[in-house]
């Protein structure tokens, strides 16, 4: 019974955690930001996925940002908005999980890693995709945003994770 | 509004506290997930940021480095990687490409007019000059770049790879 309880909630929590970040997704492109490189993001929803590695665990940030790709993408996006995002997170959560368990670095650096990752794994299909992709004026460009953009969150993370932890089971 | 929310969390946290009890008991045993060191910013942290800036920084330096003047620049259009066209700079001109986008030559200088993609990032992007430069449209798989149109002559360009 109470396993089941347990159960039931976790579902919940992955729920509205899933919705949480597809809203943050949404809301960053309903209202453009001013950004210094045409199309960068600050990337709300990292500072959700940030949360779910860091208090539920790996496998459940993994589903929960697969979800959030495909939502986004079949709601605003297209095919390849899909490939571009999947392609991103994988890359960003793998690097995000294995700097966590070298247990040296906080979640400002995690997040700041994961920051540069996500765009290094986009630029990754772009290249694969878009043949002549001029990979070497658009790497370093968007590690520096990619870079910059996990570093705030990274900071948010930090009043974050204190807060919502008594709410994880 | 503010009351009843506030109520709401009390409740959870209470039926959390009861919860936890109820699991040590079962449990015996409980494993926190996140360790309150790991908020806070620790030397390997400005380390880890300050060598990933540098890298990108360095990585940024190239082709910064090798960007020539070009002297007769003229835009290349690349749809799917294979050539769709050469115009010089010098005459101003519009382009269709392949009815998804156009793109203008004006003043020596490349823009993205239009665009059939969603997020018409292509048409954000600065002009492109004689100075170099790239413009792209992801969703439509078209690169435009500006490039030497003078042909090598003999001899000048002997051991340089093109």
């Amino acid at each position: 019974m109470v396993s089941q309880d347990r159960i039931s909630r976790k579902i919940a929590e992955m729920g509205l955690l899933l919705a949480l970040a597809v809203l943050f997704g949404y809301v960053e492109a309903i209202i453009p930001v001013p950004m210094p490189v045409p199309g960068m993001k600050l990337g709300l929803a990292n500072i959700v996925i940030v949360t779910v590695l860091y208090l539920a665990g790996w496998k459940q940030a993994i589903i929960i940002s697969a979800l959030r790709v495909l939502i986004i993408g079949f709601l605003f996006g297209n095919l390849f908005s899909i490939t571009y995002g999947l392609a991103g997170t994988a890359l960003s959560i793998l690097g995000m999980t294995l700097a966590r368990k070298t247990g040296r670095f906080s979640v400002l650096s995690v997040s700041a890693l994961g920051g540069l990752l996500h765009n290094c794994g986009q630029i990754l299909v772009a290249v694969l995709v878009v043949i002549g992709f001029p990979w070497q004026w658009y790497l370093p460009l968007l590690m520096l945003a990619g870079l910059s953009a996990g570093t705030v969150t990274g900071i948010l993370n930090r009043l974050v994770l204190p807060r919502v932890k008594p709410l994880f089971s | 509004m503010h009351t009843d929310v506030r109520q709401g969390i009390r409740k959870l946290k209470t039926f959390r506290q009861k919860e936890k009890k109820e699991k040590k008991k079962l449990s015996g045993k409980t494993s926190p997930k996140v360790i309150s060191s790991e908020t806070q910013i620790r030397p390997a942290d400005l380390i880890l940021i300050g060598a990933l800036a540098l890298l990108s920084l360095l990585l940024l330096t190239l082709p910064v480095l090798s960007r020539t003047k070009l002297r007769s620049p003229a835009l290349l259009i690349r749809v799917d990687g294979k050539e769709y066209g050469t115009y010089p700079l010098s005459l101003d001109r519009t382009i269709e490409i392949n009815d998804t986008n156009v793109c203008e030559i004006k003043d020596g200088k490349a823009k993205m007019t239009s665009a059939n993609c969603p997020d018409k990032i292509c048409m954000q992007e600065n002009a492109i000059g004689e100075s170099g430069g790239t413009i792209v449209c992801l969703p439509n798989r078209i690169v435009l770049s500006v490039v030497n149109s003078e042909e090598p002559e003999g001899g000048e360009l002997d051991g340089v790879a093109r």
